[in-house]
């Protein structure tokens, strides 16, 4: 047995003893001597009290000394490669997100969806946390890999957090976490445009981002490069969506159309558990970031993919099965709606 | 206070135990029953429980620490993966690597270090992993 698991165990053991040792505060846990035994000279409930409380006492100093021994010996291991334990892990998390949320609630943002905010939050953004954070087809650099914390992809940021807790930990950073504090920028809504930019990386696919790297790089044609570059984000159709698409046809169509053949998808048995996977799985297809790793995943999206897959991405195995709009709307309703597994 | 209201019971030569003493028995042999409990982790304290070979095991720690797990599902790597890409539970199972390449541990490693490409315009980003890492983590996700 190694000595950290020693470690633990006697730290779970001094736990125990310690809870016991409370419990008897209430419930006497030794049995009092009967009356007429010598030693009955105090009330029995005084008794059990100065035990317990002699016991928590002599139980803290315990695990005082035992987890200053644990810090000094050096066992703990601090390599970033070995992930946390699930408990420091989920306490340092659930620390992390209640500490923005507190830090940032008097923070107020401004309007974010404007072009020129969002063209310099993009320069900001490749400056100073593409290395670490890489961007929709771009990978984090060296520096990136093997943090740990990972510095997590920010395509789906303003899902997690609000724009001002983006802001708040962009300006101040996170202590042990790797996140540097990056301060307010240089000119006055430099902030701001980099929380426009992460927002805008929610809805951007790599094709685009490709095209407003180059841009910003002064490579893209002088006078097209605002008809090529879409810094504002397009329709997504999700309000098509609820007027056009009928979930429970949907489940019928993928069905007919032979999608359970090949994709995994939630709520449909398809035939029988023996699907090829030659496609991936769908399941909690709400929460899939890109339809086949090149479009963003939102209704009008899918709805073109699946009516038209060689258009969207030539190279692909997904085959064109001439699904109509009304039915692709269906089955995108069905998809989407789809509890998970 | 006299010495005899702050012992219990008739032991240690009708003297008795110190009240502190007495009461640390019961507690102790609950604790030594409760030190049994303490969860096995396989491999997380440092420890690993058998031996698949060196290079599955190689191949999930490199999995790990390129932090595959940011975007993608995998099972046994922890990590906030939210959907960014495709689940690689049951990997050995698929027919198609990014719905183009026959998936085979070849096509796989070729993918790995060159996704664009293999296919220009996907999000897979290029981690400049090497050629000896790739062979590791295909060969682990490959034993999924």
């Amino acid at each position: 047995m190694s000595l950290l698991r020693l470690a633990f165990k006697t730290a779970a053991a001094l736990l125990a003893m310690g809870l016991l040792g409370l419990a008897s505060l209430f419930r006497p846990v030794l049995r009092a001597p009967a009356a007429g035994e010598p030693g009955e000279s105090r009330p029995a409930r005084a008794r059990p009290l100065r035990v317990a409380l002699g016991t928590a006492a002599g139980l803290l100093v315990l695990s005082l000394a035992g987890g200053a021994a644990f810090v000094y010996s050096g066992l703990y291991d601090i390599a970033a490669s070995r992930p946390h334990l699930q408990l420091t892990e989920t306490l340092l998390t659930t620390l992390k997100r209640r500490a923005v949320q507190f830090h940032a609630r008097d923070l107020v943002a401004p309007d974010l969806d404007d072009a020129d905010l969002i063209r310099r939050g993009l320069v900001l953004y490749r400056g100073n946390c593409v290395t670490c954070h890489g961007a929709p087809g771009e990978g984090r650099s060296r520096i990136g890999i093997g943090v740990n914390p990972t510095p997590p992809p920010l395509v789906k940021a303003i899902e997690r957090w609000t724009a001002e807790e983006i802001a708040w930990i962009t300006a101040y950073g996170l202590k042990m976490a790797g996140m540097p504090a990056f301060g307010f920028g240089e000119e006055p809504r430099d902030l701001w445009a980099l929380t426009a930019f992460v927002k805008r990386m929610n809805t951007l696919a790599p094709a685009e981002y490709r095209r407003m790297a180059a841009a910003v790089r002064g490579e893209a044609e002088a006078g097209k490069e605002t008809e090529a570059v879409p810094w504002l984000p397009g329709p997504q159709g999700w309000d098509l969506l609820a007027q056009r698409g009928d979930a429970r046809r949907g489940a019928q169509l993928l069905d007919s159309y032979g999608c359970s053949a090949c994709h995994i998808i939630s709520g449909l048995r398809g035939a029988a558990g023996m699907q090829s996977r030659a496609g991936p799985p769908l399941t909690d297809w709400k929460n899939r970031h890109y339809i086949a790793g090149e479009l963003v995943n939102n209704p009008l999206n899918l709805v073109r993919w699946l009516r038209d897959p060689r258009e969207a991405d030539p190279g692909t195995a997904m085959p064109d099965l001439d699904v109509g709009e009304e039915d692709a709307w269906s089955m995108a309703a069905y998809l989407y709606g789809a509890e998970r597994d | 206070m006299s010495r005899r209201a702050t012992r219990i019971g008739r032991g240690r030569l009708g003297g008795g135990l110190p009240v502190i003493l007495s009461a640390l028995r019961p507690l102790a042999l609950a604790a030594l029953c409760l030190t049994a409990c303490a969860p096995e982790t396989p491999g997380r304290l440092g420890e690993e429980k058998e031996d698949v070979g060196p290079n599955v095991e190689r191949g999930r720690e490199l999995v790990a620490v390129y932090a595959c797990a940011a975007c993608h599902a995998i099972p046994g790597i922890r990590g906030a993966p939210g959907g960014i890409g495709p689940p690689l539970e049951e990997w050995s199972r698929r027919r198609f690597i990014a719905g183009r390449l026959p998936n085979e541990p070849k096509e796989l490693i070729r993918w790995l270090r060159n996704p664009e490409e293999v296919d220009p315009g996907t999000a897979m980003p290029d981690l400049g992993i090497s050629k000896e890492e790739a062979i590791d983590m295909a060969a682990f996700l490959f034993s999924l």
